[in-house]
């Protein structure tokens, strides 16, 4: 898996990132977190990869902090607050009263943000 | 008996003098009758001296006996009658009353009528009856009539003497560290069932002393509960909604309530609660009622209304430590639709981002209780879609 992401250029890695973000939401929607866990562990490789290759990568992130898809905007937004927090956090705020998954997920790193426990710290596991 | 010229068989004709009765009958002899200063017997009861059978004492002179062990519910103890809003306590009920703790199977009624009514039963059983109410709430642990009690038991069903008698003054023993060894409920079924003569409520409760048999006294505490294929669901809901004890609104149910959120508190039976109390099983907190565990807040509140599921907003969860009492309070439990409910643990099984890709609720179970509480109700107002200003 990993080599397989080592092959992907960096804009790849974002669309990769779009799409595993959106099947996760999709799968929770449908009241199955099982499969939408796998596409977070997914989402996040794709990420860990786009990380490893510097700043210049992490900064095509931030082109999904636009997308019309809540979910993607909130997943990208959430990894956003690492290198780019003052582009990420109106994103956040503003999605923040949404209902339902996308509205309690942003309810849920924002108030990790503010409470000082935003943790990332599973992006270093490989 | 053959060499005195007697035959055998006049043990069991009700119409002999020998006549020994049934062991059902042979019990009851343990309950004191009249006024008995005496200290109850510790040794086996002898087949001859049945008449002098153990007196308890009086319970308004005990020298001997241990002192009061402090209730499971100390400083939270249940109000009077008197002190219950207008709805709990009726001018009747509170004068004629006494709710005891009902906890047998074999026990019809939850309420003895004292001096002002008439005695539910005759004869000699009345005053034991009347005395068993006062006593449930006054008497203190004693021993030697515990010991009596499981022994006569125990041979009721075949034990031999000197091995009931053995296993009897083990369990007293038991007894007597009350509440150090944190037995205080068994102690009191004993006694409750004891004091009714309930053979089948002795033998259970004594295997709640035994460690590991806490399985015993559950299903003896286990509440009859009737055939939902009996109830109408109009009659179910009736019973539900007939109760007059509704928690007052906390900080939790207002900031649901200005969000128009439809969820119902629960409602709880106010004649269950105040045995509940009574038992150890529930603590009143304020407004609030805290149970021990899932089962006792289950036994109090009942069913969800239909089309709807208990959600606590505080995960119930073995692993999340906060303690049964933060867990089953009735402001932590809220009756919300199934599908808002099913959506709401769906999301809290997911992996969270920001909190090192761990699963939400695992994330949650390392807080305190009031930061989850918070949490669980701004979750909730999400999936309810409708956010109130300056929601949590």
């Amino acid at each position: 898996m990993t080599r397989k992401l080592a092959d992907l250029s960096s804009s790849s890695l974002v669309d990769l990132f779009a799409s595993e973000s959106a099947a996760r939401a999709r799968f929770l929607d449908q009241l199955d977190p099982r499969r939408s866990n796998v596409h977070f562990d997914k989402m996040v490789d794709a990420y860990r990869e786009l990380r490893s290759r510097g700043s210049e990568a992490q900064q095509l992130l931030l082109t999904l902090l636009d997308d019309k898809n809540f979910s993607i905007r909130a997943d990208a937004a959430c990894y956003a607050l690492e290198f780019a927090p003052e582009r990420a956090l109106p994103v956040l705020t503003a999605m923040e009263d949404l209902p339902g998954n996308v509205g309690a997920t942003v309810y849920m790193i924002l108030y990790d943000w503010r409470s000082g426990r935003f943790d990332l710290s599973h992006l270093d596991k490989t | 008996m053959r060499s005195a010229g007697k035959d055998p068989g006049d043990l069991f004709d009700p119409s002999k003098p020998d006549y020994i009765k049934t062991p059902f009958d042979l019990v009851p002899q343990l309950v004191p009758h009249g006024p008995a200063s005496e200290s109850p017997q510790l040794g086996p009861t002898e087949p001859d001296r049945a008449g002098e059978a153990p007196q308890a004492p009086d319970p308004g002179s005990q020298p001997d006996t241990p002192p009061k062990a402090p209730s499971p519910d100390d400083g939270h103890s249940p109000p009077t009658l008197s002190e219950l809003p207008p709805e709990h306590a009726s001018p009747d009920s509170a004068a004629n009353s006494v709710a005891l703790p009902d906890q047998s199977p074999h026990a019809d009624a939850t309420v003895v009528e004292t001096q002002a009514g008439k005695p539910p039963l005759n004869g000699d059983q009345a005053p034991a009856a009347n005395r068993d109410a006062a006593e449930a709430t006054e008497s203190a642990p004693d021993v030697g009539y515990i010991e009596s009690g499981i022994r006569n038991a125990l041979q009721t069903i075949g034990i031999e003497p000197e091995k009931a008698r053995d296993a009897a003054a083990a369990i007293a023993l038991v007894a007597s560290l009350h509440p150090a060894i944190g037995v205080p409920l068994g102690l009191d079924d004993l006694q409750v069932a004891i004091r009714r003569h309930d053979i089948p409520g002795i033998l259970l409760a004594t295997a709640g002393f035994i460690p590991g048999a806490r399985a015993a006294r559950l299903l003896r505490r286990r509440p009859k509960v009737p055939s939902t294929a009996k109830l109408s669901s109009s009659a179910a809901s009736k019973a539900r909604t007939t109760s007059s004890f509704t928690p007052k609104d906390s900080d939790a149910r207002l900031r649901l309530k200005k969000a128009g959120v439809g969820h119902l508190t629960p409602r709880v039976d106010p004649e269950k609660t105040e045995s509940m109390i009574r038992n150890g099983s529930a603590v009143r907190d304020g407004n609030e009622l805290t149970f021990r565990s899932r089962s006792a807040l289950r036994r109090a509140i009942g069913r969800a209304p239909p089309g709807h599921e208990w959600h606590h907003l505080a995960e119930q969860r073995k692993s999340n430590n906060i303690g049964a009492h933060h867990k089953h309070r009735t402001d932590n439990v809220l009756a919300i639709p199934k599908l808002v409910h099913r959506k709401v643990s769906a999301f809290y099984s997911t992996k969270s981002s920001s909190s090192a890709g761990s699963i939400f609720r695992h994330e949650l179970n390392g807080l305190p209780f009031d930061e989850q509480h918070k949490i669980g109700i701004g979750v909730l107002l999400r999936f309810f879609k409708l956010i109130p200003p300056g929601a949590p």
